[in-house]
């Protein structure tokens, strides 16, 4: 019996539900191309009816993984944990990133840099760093590396781009980690 | 040595594997819903069902019925006892298996005499 293992299993399960990612990752996009002012992305009623859609649609995901992986409440110093490494690495991946990107004048993306590092401290201390957590943010520190950002305008914006692919991929994948971990179906989930 | 044997004793009621499964995801949480208990033990909803009504009549967890969204649910929590024994169950647990590593060393010892 693998104690750890299970009590581990209410971070993993709250953690890992990666389908959030989608609408997370459409979230970024519509705010970069929004702020870019693309196509009918230009238009704030728009932008605004499309994050409203992508809002709702996170409660509806939310209720999915509730329905099909159970309810679990995490005991008051694993929620004070968990708002603390979210509030410390989605606040230096966004806020930091954000600051350095407009303080330097650089030919690279600190903004997809922090963002990816921010990305994967969060895994690595709250559900442990898969194999797919290396490649897709590390992809995205390779992207913001690259010094191809100096010519834009606006490369923070440009940056949301990559970070909500990259957001999108890895919800995906924490997906397919958690039907893996704790089963595809339960026998009596439409009991 | 019965006293010795009294200090490493286990508790039939938590040493059960689903039983000490069961205790070990609830330590970690506040409540959990049946669903989740179902998920993480892999556990039948017969077998669930039995193992949590056992562990309720003993005291250690509690079990809340109520309707969420039209449908009814089943959470459990741990008791503050049950947090209690099952801390201590696997610190047993832990000290029966350093004693074991520490006979076996002792084994060896002998047998290279």
């Amino acid at each position: 019996m693998d104690r750890k293992a299970l009590e581990s299993a209410a971070t993993r399960v709250t953690n890992l539900r990666g389908l959030l990612g989608i609408p997370g990752g459409l979230i970024f996009m519509a705010v970069g191309l929004g702020n870019l002012g693309w196509g009918p992305f230009a238009h704030e009623w728009f932008l605004v009816a499309v994050m409203l859609v992508l809002v709702m649609s996170l409660a509806g995901i939310n209720r999915f993984y509730d329905k099909r992986y159970g309810k679990v409440t995490l005991l008051l110093s694993g929620q004070a944990r968990n708002l603390l490494l979210s509030v410390a690495f989605f606040g230096f991946g966004m806020i930091g990133g954000a600051v350095l990107d407009y303080s330097f004048d650089l030919s690279i993306s600190l903004y997809a840099i922090c963002f990816a590092l921010a990305m994967i401290g969060w895994y690595a201390i709250s559900v442990g760093l898969k194999t797919h957590h290396y490649v897709i943010w590390g992809a995205l520190l390779v992207v913001g590396l690259i010094p191809i950002w100096g010519s834009l305008d606006d490369k923070t914006s440009v940056a949301w781009l990559p970070i909500g692919l990259a957001t999108i991929c890895c919800g995906l994948m924490d997906h397919l980690t958690l039907v893996r971990d704790f089963g595809a179906r339960g026998e009596d989930d439409d009991a | 040595m019965p006293e010795a044997n009294e200090d490493l004793a286990l508790d039939r009621l938590i040493h059960e594997p689903a039983r000490l499964a069961i205790l070990t995801v609830l330590s970690s949480t506040k409540a959990a819903d049946f669903v989740f208990l179902q998920r993480v033990t892999g556990l039948s909803k017969g077998n669930l069902s039995s193992h949590l009504s056992k562990l309720e009549e003993g005291g250690l967890i509690t079990i809340e019925k109520s309707f969420v969204h039209k449908k009814p649910n089943t959470s459990a929590a741990l008791t503050a006892e049950g947090r209690t024994r099952v801390a201590h169950h696997w610190e047993q647990l832990e000290r029966l298996k350093n004693l074991s590593v520490e006979s076996a060393d002792s084994l060896d010892l002998d047998e290279d005499l």
